[in-house]
């Protein structure tokens, strides 16, 4: 008998701790729901579609310009996205910043440039005045006083050298031609190459 | 010569068997439409207010192909809509168009998809129409494809300007 009202008691105990626990629990979910100041993390990200060259034919057919050059510096930033009635004024809504830099030209290897040019990379954007700044998801940024293989097409409108699309600059390391991006299924493809081999196949690739 | 043609045998049944598995396919972005796309609005935003223009157009285009095809997926306009398709105009990039999407953990809240019309190819038969097909795929929770696809960067933009069926298994894999 004893033994049976202590039982009872016991689950009474742990079924009233149950009901408290899904009461309070229940009330706190209540507050949160209701309350404006729920914090939410958010985060933005951003694709872009861009031309993508998985063979070495199509990346120096796709190109005006192939060039050696070695990056001297930053020459300035600036927002891409122009007044289309008016290019000389920027969108007054739209940012797509362009990092311009200097680069002197040591080898052209298709088209013609010039002993130092600019080279612009697109690094974020910005799409609208309550949108937030998002980096390019293709964003590598040049390296100071290191000589890359451009692929570039060169602007009617400011003369300046812009990526063909991705693959857009392979670096020259240890003898080496070694691509930079972050697309993974191009790192298989291009695979780091011995400099006079992989120019002789370049030029082979654009009948020069 | 007997066991030569056994090990061509094997080679081509090996071939066979591996080829399904060396062609990728649609990718999904590891956010979503936690409430389905059967119920995805948009606005229009700051550059393409006026009806008729070629990128307006190829988003009129693209909506409709989304709409066309044998999944959940629906798009209708909404002046309130948090969902922004627009243009801008970059002429020093290879850039067709880009979209920003902003999640919380898994959840897709909202997107903004933009073509560019600087871009020297844009106006190319088809090819706006592309990139907003293209960038609408971003925003209904699809990536990069290698496969035939509207998702897929390295297409001739010119021919492929609807979704695909890669495109279409990924979204109904996804809802």
């Amino acid at each position: 008998m004893k033994k049976m009202v202590l039982s009872i008691v016991t689950l009474g105990v742990i079924f009233m701790g149950g009901v408290v626990y899904f009461i309070k629990d229940g009330g706190n979910t209540d507050k949160q729901i209701g309350s404006a100041n729920v914090a939410r993390q958010t985060h933005t990200v951003s694709y872009s579609d861009r031309p993508k060259y998985t063979n070495i034919k199509d990346l120096g057919k796709a190109s005006d310009c192939i060039f050696v050059g070695t990056v001297e510096g930053v020459a300035g930033t600036r927002n891409l996205a122009r007044n289309p009635n008016d290019p000389a004024e920027e969108d007054p809504n739209i940012y797509v910043e362009g990092v311009d830099y200097n680069v002197k030209v040591i080898e052209v290897l298709k088209g013609k440039a010039d002993s130092h040019v600019l080279v612009t990379e697109q690094k974020q954007t910005k799409l609208g005045k309550d949108e937030p700044m998002v980096v390019d998801e293709h964003y590598i940024g040049l390296t100071s006083g290191q000589t890359y293989i451009f692929f570039v097409k060169k602007s009617n409108l400011t003369g300046r050298y812009y990526s063909v699309g991705d693959p857009f600059f392979f670096a020259l390391e240890n003898n080496q031609v070694v691509l930079k991006t972050k697309e993974k299924d191009l790192l298989e493809i291009y695979k780091p190459e011995e400099v006079k081999a992989f120019k002789a196949k370049v030029k082979e690739a654009v009948g020069e | 010569m007997k066991l030569g043609k056994i090990a061509v045998l094997f080679s081509v049944t090996l071939a066979i068997l591996i080829a399904p598995l060396m062609v990728r396919a649609y990718v999904l972005e590891p956010y979503y439409w936690k409430n389905g796309v059967t119920g995805l609005t948009y606005k229009w935003g700051s550059n393409l207010q006026t009806s008729g223009t070629v990128i307006r157009t190829a988003f009129e285009n693209a909506l409709s192909d989304w709409n066309g095809t044998p999944t959940p997926v629906w798009f209708s306009y909404s002046s309130s809509s948090s969902n922004t398709l627009n243009s801008y105009y970059v002429s020093d990039s290879s850039e067709y168009g880009v979209c920003n999407i902003t999640y919380s953990g898994s959840e897709i809240l909202r997107f903004t998809a933009m073509v560019n019309a600087g871009n020297i190819n844009i106006g190319k038969s088809n090819v706006a129409r592309s990139a907003a097909g293209h960038e609408l795929g971003h925003g209904i929770g699809l990536d990069h494809s290698t496969a035939t696809a509207i998702m897929n960067s390295n297409r001739d933009r010119t021919r492929i300007y609807t979704p695909q069926q890669d495109d279409i298994n990924g979204v109904n894999a996804r809802y």
